[in-house]
């Protein structure tokens, strides 16, 4: 290197031109180079490209005066001396007209732009100065140069008139050759500038070739967590950090997991190490927060940094960039490294890149195992319902029932054991066939039984819940089954029928024994009972000779318990043949007035024959309607319930009996003024042998199954009973029933259908 | 007087009814069985016949089928007498051709009250005759 010896002014002033010539040239040298590979020179966001090879610049605006210009004309022209028009730098071109004119020709070549970018340095036109005209330069040797309006016409002027042509090119050709200083030093400038823009080239190059390498990570597999961790490695290859992190939000958003890690010494668990930090905190708090990159040479300095006790890793430099899909924050990447001022703003540039992929494929993956979860759900639920089929199945094949399935067409498509063994038939030849096949097996019933699945298969809709289907079928080998069907319905979707057949065989002959032991029992008490109170009642009417005071006395206790014990006969006799469903209503219409008067008349025979007073309030309406019953059971009921008044009332009390209509029913109400039942005791009366214990229902004779035949009697009347009472004696209760008014209408048709039957005999 | 058949197989039973028809006013032929009955019947002719149903031999119900289908004896109201309750052995009873069915056990005063009911209104002009009488 030569030493800089002090230029003189002169020199200076002298070599000026020299010098621009120089730099231009050389600045021609590196650009063109540097163009080959890209326009890095120019940046413009302009609709128009500089000309190749065209490096100094102006800008003229309509009215000719100079908006901006480049260093390379400002040398070249020297408008540092105060040139500001292109009037006053024509004045130094040769020819002076045709570089005036090739400027500043109107036409039609307007830039229309407001803003250019020269260099990496935005420049903005003045708001009026639109209609511009840019004019480049270019060195084409022996002192001229070639330049070229934005209307592409180019043409040669001669250098400025100041500048001597042949000393302008020996200038040049001593620049080349001689060891000037500051030209060396310009030289040395330009050379690094080079090295920059190559340089910056590299990095453009390597970063287009890391994230081609990211991108063929992320889709080399369907392993989340290893792509994650592969990535991040090539990410490193190029960054070059002590450590990185990537983190991702877990789906409740509440935390971060470290996914994937590199110069961390212990290997991440699988699925992940949860973060130390809440998602609010730190760096990443500050990134997840705000949703923005970070460059930090020294985290020390930083206020956003925390530094985790126990922490074995001492980062200085940082730098993280959220992981963004969309609106949705998926994670965090960071890396670290020990030393200040580790990362640049290009690398951030790349991080982010990276990042960006790194969200397609955690979204990818999220996505991929949503499918995954929901084919495991769905197998799972297969799995379950075939279960469940098989179980539902067996069970129907275990149970002792006979069981019979049709499907939506009325075939058979389960016919159980149990079925076979009643019906003696093989399910072979039966799975798959309508029910057509047992017509001839069955009597009647069997064919109503048929209709009924065909009916319900071609129109299920014509199932009513009230209306199920069963029914006794007698088989030829004297058994009997008692068939029921539903039709199977889910959601309003019809799948069958299901027929249930049980052997009550059986079940027939025990209710036939049952009667049997009835009727046994019944004869074989009243045969001795007859005898007993006959012979007492003779005694009793003195036929068989006069009786002592004493002995009538004594007679009378015995004839008093031989009712009683008849009472309690009939009345266990009754109500097993109730139960059993061997009373018969003789339903008609009947008067109550008449039917209560009546009764009266056997309650008063009671009156009498207690010797108890008790004053009977009947207020029955005179436009009562007939009710529908069996005289001599309604009359059963009446005797029971005033019988119950009058038995538990003080003497000197009052029973009262009043009925009114209630829609299609008559309400008949007895109140007395006696002891009353507690309310605990309200829900057992009507049970069997439940008595109370009422000192004066004690002292009455009574077995206990008067209420339990009434509440019988009249629940096969289709009505109802039930009682009031507070408890309270003296206050007494009231029972209330129900019966069904005579229905006229129903009833004519029946008379008439008797009557045409009659005619026809 | 009128004339009173009476079938029963209980020893105890049929004194204590022949007793107390004998007490009413009655003529009363006691029989022990259903074979007995029916054979008396078809001699004496009586007013009324009153049965037993369960006896051994022939049942009161076949007794009255037969007093029911002979020609000679079909005019002769029967009535039964029976600890037999259930409604479809009451309606057998009406069925073969009674017109009563009197249960067992039951008051005498009751059962006298009901047969002079029973005679009077199905014995006609002659019965009519006899109870004034």
């Amino acid at each position: 290197m030569i030493d800089l010896t002090p230029l003189s002014l002169s020199a200076i002033l002298l070599l000026s031109g020299l010098l621009g010539y120089v730099l231009l040239s050389q600045l021609i040298r590196y650009l063109s180079k540097a163009s080959q590979n890209s326009n890095l020179h120019f940046k413009p966001r302009l609709p128009v490209h500089l000309p190749n090879h065209y490096e100094a610049y102006f800008l003229v605006e309509p009215g000719g005066k100079i908006a901006y210009s480049n260093s390379a004309v400002k040398e070249l022209f020297n408008l540092n001396g105060g040139k500001t028009s292109l009037e006053e730098l024509a004045s130094e071109m040769h020819p002076k007209e045709s570089f005036f004119a090739l400027c500043t020709r109107e036409g039609k070549a307007r830039l229309n732009i407001g803003e250019c970018l020269i260099e990496g340095k935005s420049y903005r036109l003045p708001h009026n100065s639109s209609p511009a005209m840019l004019v480049a330069f270019r060195a084409i040797g022996n002192g001229n140069i070639s330049f070229e309006n934005s209307l592409s016409s180019s043409q040669t002027v001669s250098l400025p008139a100041k500048v001597d042509k042949q000393s302008l090119l020996s200038s040049f050709d001593l620049a080349s050759a001689s060891k000037d200083d500051e030209t060396l030093d310009l030289t040395q400038e330009l050379d690094k500038k080079y090295q920059q823009k190559t340089q910056q080239l590299r990095l453009e190059h390597q970063r287009t070739e890391t994230l081609l390498r990211i991108m063929t990570e992320l889709s080399s597999s369907l392993d989340f967590e290893q792509i994650l961790q592969r990535t991040l490695e090539v990410l490193n290859d190029v960054i070059g950090a002590s450590h990185a992190t990537c983190m991702v939000l877990q789906t409740d958003n509440r935390k971060l997991t470290h996914l994937a890690t590199v110069g961390y010494s212990t290997p991440l668990p699988p699925g992940g190490m949860p973060s130390a930090l809440n998602i609010n905190q730190g760096l990443v708090g500050w990134i997840i927060g705000n949703r923005k990159s970070v460059l930090i040479n020294d985290v020390l300095e930083d206020e956003r940094w925390i530094q985790l006790p126990n922490s074995w890793y001492h980062h200085r430099s940082a730098v993280g960039t959220p992981i963004i899909m969309g609106d949705q924050l998926l994670g965090v990447l960071l890396l670290y490294y020990p030393e200040v001022g580790k990362f640049s703003v290009e690398q951030l540039d790349l991080i982010q890149a990276a990042a960006n992929q790194m969200a397609v494929a955690i979204k990818n993956a999220e996505l991929y195992h949503l499918t995954l979860n929901q084919k495991d759900e769905l197998s799972t639920l297969l799995r379950d319902q075939r279960v469940e089929t098989s179980r539902s199945r067996s069970i129907l094949e275990a149970i002792a029932d006979g069981v019979l399935v049709t499907d939506q067409n009325g075939e058979i498509t389960l016919f159980n054991h149990s079925a076979e063994r009643m019906l003696a038939m093989n399910r072979a030849e039966l799975i798959g066939r309508p029910v057509d096949h047992f017509s001839d097996l069955f009597d009647g019933v069997a064919l109503a039984w048929m209709e009924t699945i065909k009916t319900w298969t071609q129109d299920p809709f014509s199932f009513n819940p009230m209306n199920t289907f069963t029914e006794q079928v007698g088989l030829e080998n004297g058994n009997v089954l008692s068939v029921n069907l539903a039709p199977v319905i889910n959601n309003e979707e019809f799948f069958g029928t299901v027929s249930v057949f049980r052997d009550i065989t059986h079940l027939i002959e025990v209710d036939r024994m049952k009667s049997e032991f009835v009727a046994t029992v019944s004869h074989e008490l009243r045969t001795p009972m007859t005898s007993i109170k006959g012979y007492v009642d003779i005694l009793l009417m003195g036929v068989a000779g006069v009786l002592s005071d004493q002995q009538k006395r004594f007679l009378e206790v015995v004839q008093e318990n031989t009712e009683r014990l008849t009472i309690l006969v009939n009345d266990l006799l009754d109500l097993s043949r109730i139960e059993a469903g061997q009373v018969n209503l003789n339903l008609q219409s009947l008067n109550l007035t008449e039917l209560i008067d009546d009764v009266m008349l056997e309650i008063n025979r009671l009156t009498v024959a207690e010797n108890k007073t008790m004053m009977f309030d009947i207020q029955l309406p005179s436009d009562l309607p007939p009710i529908n019953g069996d005289p001599e059971r309604i009359r059963q009921i009446l005797i029971n319930l005033l019988g119950n008044a009058f038995h538990y009332t003080l003497e000197n009390g009052k029973v009262s009996l009043s009925a009114h209509r209630v829609g299609d029913e008559i309400q008949i109400d007895i109140s007395d003024n006696g002891v009353g039942i507690s309310p605990k005791e309200q829900d057992r009366i009507f049970d069997r042998f439940y008595r109370g214990d009422n000192h004066m229902v004690i002292a009455t004779a009574g077995t206990g199954l008067g209420l339990s035949i009434v509440a019988k009697l009249i629940n096969m009347h289709h009505g109802r009973i039930w009682v009031q009472s507070s408890g309270i004696e003296g206050e007494g209760s009231i029972f209330s029933f129900t019966l069904p008014i005579y229905d006229h209408s129903k009833h004519a048709i029946n008379i008439r259908e008797e009557y045409v039957q009659n005619i026809n005999r | 007087m009128f004339k009173i058949l009476i079938a029963e197989d209980e020893r105890d039973i049929l004194e204590l009814i022949t007793f107390t028809l004998q007490y009413g006013g009655y003529e009363v032929i006691p029989t022990s069985n259903g074979l007995e009955a029916w054979e008396v019947i078809r001699r004496e002719l009586p007013h009324l016949v009153l049965l037993d149903v369960r006896m051994p031999g022939m049942s009161g119900y076949e007794v009255c089928k037969k007093v029911k289908t002979n020609p000679q004896t079909k005019h002769i109201p029967v009535v039964f007498l029976s600890a037999k309750g259930q409604e479809s052995e009451i309606n057998t009873g009406y069925e073969t051709g009674a017109i009563d069915y009197i249960l067992k056990p039951f008051a005498p005063d009751q059962l006298l009250k009901r047969l002079k009911e029973l005679l009077a209104s199905h014995t006609g002009e002659e019965g009519l005759l006899l109870l004034e009488n």
